[in-house]
């Protein structure tokens, strides 16, 4: 009947004012999350409290996977303050639909009404705020408490777009990170990152960036361009970015992993939802379903014991060189922070080719660095490899078969126990890796082969580009390294090539120390069914976690070895790739490598 | 716009009595007449878009909303008594018009949101309109020698078709295809008043030139279709833009058509 008087006053062109729709005075209460639905939250409870009483009391079931979006309408009238307490449980919440007592994590705001609009309050429920209890009034922002006065100047109109994720306004998640980059820290004190060199120019100028946190268990989380919960950008600084205070302290907490930066779109505003993700038919992948702890596995301890040739025709990897920054970027790197690293030079003296104890067997003098934590050693190598004057005028005979004589190099390596897990020998240079001794000690190779059969030791070799008018000794220094880490169970890294070369070999090298062996924490229990536990890490290659299954017999998974966690066949080689490659990325530009941070992944106990 | 639609109605129905009036004097005829014209088609106070109606709301800083204008062909047969006459008219109209809409990258009204200002951007848009009236009326000649007067009026029926598309340019690479939404259909009520000048060539064929007028509404659904997924793309950067069920006409339609043809009888 209204639509014909409508039309009617329609017609007649007068009265068409009258027909227009009134409008409503509400406040939408907009819940998101990208918390995992249902491992980490299963409801959401909504309470709405005005001075006089309750104005809602509703709880919905939140339906994943993430993000998880639900909009509440609550009326109200002009000017009228509204409280909203937004809750997310993980199991059943209080019988009393009006209690927020025992959330998983509770976000609370208080605003105002506006006379004939529907206002969007954006209630995002963040993992940083996952059990932090604030004061009524109060309310958690980046993981602090804080007021929780909302301006209703700054709430805008309601449209669905703002919290459902299925429009064009939603942010799309693997587009905008289709590619992720580890970004670099500039300034831990305030948590400046800077965005690598990788990020085109056009995206740094025109403010293209987006932020995916790592949280300490590996979830991810994408930041908001927010100052309080989210990042900022550095004024007049295109390519710098800022997290909010209180990421910046989770993160020195190590409750952020890592950060990363995908350059595709602009900034993720907070009006702006999460694109729904559509389930994938099958199973749920492991990430959903498994709890995984935060509790970082460490890499376990690790010895490397470096010979570095100091000859004239190692003079280009001394003083400033491009060497010298790649060993100490890589030392930078945190999956070597259990690792203690030595280095002694080459050459060494006929007097060293003796069958007892020689100047090999201990790390001292001026000539050496003893072994020690990476952050000492890199100070240590920078005073030998930063000064040309440490290298020889001439090519003297090296002596290797001395130097890897179980009573040298191999002894040192020897006397640290059985608590260091990988013990290595790396041997550089670019000439001279045979035998010298008289009388002989036994093939450079047969040495290595035999540290690693009887002592556990493997040995490596990184060959570099040599002088032309080096002296080789007849020998053919490629096919001596080569038969060396062969023998010794080690890696052969060709740096004959360029600088390039040379730090791709570097980056594998320290891959290979660094990865697929894990000290446990006595807190994870180890017993029980070991089949369902994933051992976890995030592969910066592929934007996505991967989830290592357990393997008992080792040959492609996680298997325990002894006290500690191992990776075993693709497994473990999937990852030195991962790691070997974004190490090179990132010492190619000069840039500290990213971290691994491994996580133990077991199913839930609820 | 009730205003003006108020005064030239009743404007137009004071004409029609006072010719009536005259109309009484004249000698009697009788018999079939009809006629046919081409007519332009003109909306002096728009269409109602989305544009026109809430520009703001869109995010837009300022549109501009031209009047949509076009044309068409309509015929009419009937018979007479005397200066009286029954007909059935039928015509075919379109008409388009070509809005835009400049966003400067902030809302322009309180509470509005900033995601649909973002980013900058000019918007241009083609509605189309095409359709059929039919309608039937009453009809008087006023007879003042070789030019005879006419005037028809009656109460019908239309069907629309109204489509649109947008093309979008933004100040950096970042660019759109042209969305082309699915057409949407109205049926309306009409109203047709009609005036015109019947110049004698002949007893019974005259050129006639006259305005007519058609008024219809376009309810409050006449809208495209959303696209939930529309995006901005260009050197491998992805930004969204808000394309809502834009409004391609609402409410009260006033066309004006002006036209020429030839009108046939007694």
């Amino acid at each position: 009947m209204l639509r014909y008087a409508c039309l009617l006053a329609a017609m007649l062109g007068a009265l068409l004012p009258a027909c227009r729709s009134e409008q409503r005075t509400e406040i939408v209460v907009g819940v998101s999350t990208q918390m995992r639905v249902p491992r980490e939250l299963t409801l959401v409870r909504v309470v709405a409290t005005s001075n006089r009483g309750p104005l809602a009391c509703e709880t919905r079931r939140l339906v994943g996977p993430a993000p998880a979006q639900v909009a509440i309408s609550i009326a109200g009238g002009a000017d009228q303050v509204i409280n909203v307490a937004v809750a997310g449980y993980l199991e059943a919440p209080p019988a009393d639909p009006c209690s927020v007592e025992g959330a998983v994590v509770l976000r609370r705001a208080r605003t105002r009404f506006v006379g004939d609009l529907r206002l969007y309050l954006p209630m995002p429920l963040r993992r940083s705020c996952a059990s932090v209890a604030c004061d009524a009034g109060q309310t958690c922002l980046g993981g602090e408490c804080a007021g929780s006065d909302v301006g209703e100047g700054g709430l805008v109109e309601y449209e669905p777009s703002l919290v459902y994720g299925d429009t064009s306004f939603c942010f799309p998640r693997s587009a905008c990170f289709e590619d992720v980059i580890p970004a670099v820290l500039v300034d831990p004190e305030d948590c400046t990152f800077q965005l690598p060199d990788e990020v085109p120019d056009d995206a740094k100028n025109s403010g293209r960036l987006n932020l995916e946190v790592l949280h300490e268990d590996l979830s991810r989380e994408v930041l908001d361009l927010d100052p309080v919960e989210g990042f900022v950008r550095v004024r007049d600084r295109s390519d710098r970015f800022r997290i909010a205070p209180s990421l910046c302290k989770r993160y020195r907490a190590h409750q952020i992993a890592s950060l990363y930066v995908g350059a595709n779109c602009p900034p993720k505003e907070s009006l702006r939802p999460l694109c729904k993700v559509e389930p994938v038919a099958g199973p749920a992948p492991r990430e959903d379903t498994l709890c995984t702890s935060p509790l970082e596995l460490p890499p376990a301890r690790a010895a490397v014991y470096a010979l570095v040739d100091s000859s004239r025709s190692m003079r280009h990897a001394f003083g400033s060189s491009p060497f010298k920054t790649a060993v100490d970027l890589v030392l930078r790197a945190q999956f070597l922070r259990n690792t203690v690293l030595g280095m002694r030079l080459l050459p060494g003296t006929a007097s060293a080719c003796v069958s007892e104890a020689n100047p090999f067997a201990t790390l001292d003098g001026p000539s050496a660095v003893p072994l020690g934590p990476p952050d000492a050693a890199r100070a240590a190598f920078d005073a030998i490899l930063g000064y040309a004057s440490r290298v020889r005028p001439n090519d003297p005979p090296l002596f290797l078969d001395a130097a890897l004589h179980d009573r040298g190099a191999y002894q040192a390596l020897s006397a640290l126990g059985a608590d260091v897990a990988r013990k290595s020998v790396v041997i550089v240079g670019n000439r001279e890796l045979f035998s010298r001794c008289s009388p002989s000690l036994g093939a450079t190779s047969g040495q290595a082969y035999f540290a690693s059969q009887k002592l556990g030791i493997s040995t490596s070799v990184l060959l570099l580009a040599a002088e032309p008018d080096a002296d080789y000794g007849n020998h053919d220094p490629y096919i001596d390294g080569l038969a060396i880490a062969r023998s010794g169970g080690g890696r052969f890294g060709d740096g004959t090539g360029d600088d390039k070369a040379m730090r791709l070999a570097l980056a594998a090298f320290a891959a290979d120390v660094g990865s697929c062996l894990y000290d446990v924490p006595q807190t994870i229990d180890t017993r029980g069914d070991l089949s369902r536990v994933s051992v976890s890490y995030f592969d910066v290659l592929r934007s996505q976690r991967a989830d290592v299954p357990y393997d008992s017999t080792c040959k492609n998974g996680w298997a325990l070895d002894g006290a500690r966690v191992r990776f075993c066949g693709n497994a473990c080689n999937d990852m030195r790739f991962a790691m070997s490659t974004t190490t090179h990325y990132a010492i190619e530009r000069g840039f500290v490598p990213v971290d691994f941070p491994v996580r133990w992944a077991a199913p839930c106990a609820r | 716009m009730g205003g003006p639609m108020r005064a030239l109605t009743m404007a137009f129905l004071a004409s029609l009595l006072a010719f009536v009036g005259r109309a009484r004097a004249e000698p009697a005829r009788q018999g079939a007449y009809g006629g046919l014209a081409l007519a332009g088609s003109l909306e002096p106070f728009g269409a109602n878009n989305e544009l026109q109606r809430g520009c703001t709301d869109l995010g837009a800083a300022v549109c501009s909303t031209p009047v949509p204008f076009g044309g068409g062909m309509f015929g009419y047969a009937g018979g007479m008594v005397g200066t009286v006459g029954l007909e059935i008219m039928a015509g075919g109209f379109m008409d388009y018009t070509r809005p835009s809409a400049t966003f400067d990258g902030v809302p322009h009204k309180p509470h509005g949101n900033p995601l649909v200002s973002t980013p900058r951007r000019e918007e241009t848009f083609i509605i189309l309109r095409g359709g059929a009236v039919l309608a039937p009326r009453a009809r008087v000649w006023v007879d003042a020698g070789r030019v005879a007067w006419s005037f028809a009026g009656g109460v019908g029926l239309s069907y629309r078709y109204m489509a649109l598309e947008r093309e979008v340019t933004t100040d950096g690479a970042l660019e759109d295809r042209p969305y082309f939404s699915h057409g949407t259909p109205y049926i309306s009520p009409g109203l047709s008043l009609d005036a015109s000048a019947q110049i004698r060539s002949t007893p019974t064929l005259a050129l006639s030139i006259g305005l007519g007028l058609w008024a219809e509404t376009a309810w409050g659904s006449t809208r495209a279709v959303a696209d939930p997924t529309r995006t901005l793309q260009g050197s491998g950067k992805v930004e969204p833009v808000a394309t809502p069920p834009y409004l391609m006409a609402y409410g009260l339609q006033l066309l004006l058509l002006p036209y020429l043809g030839l009108a046939f009888g007694p």
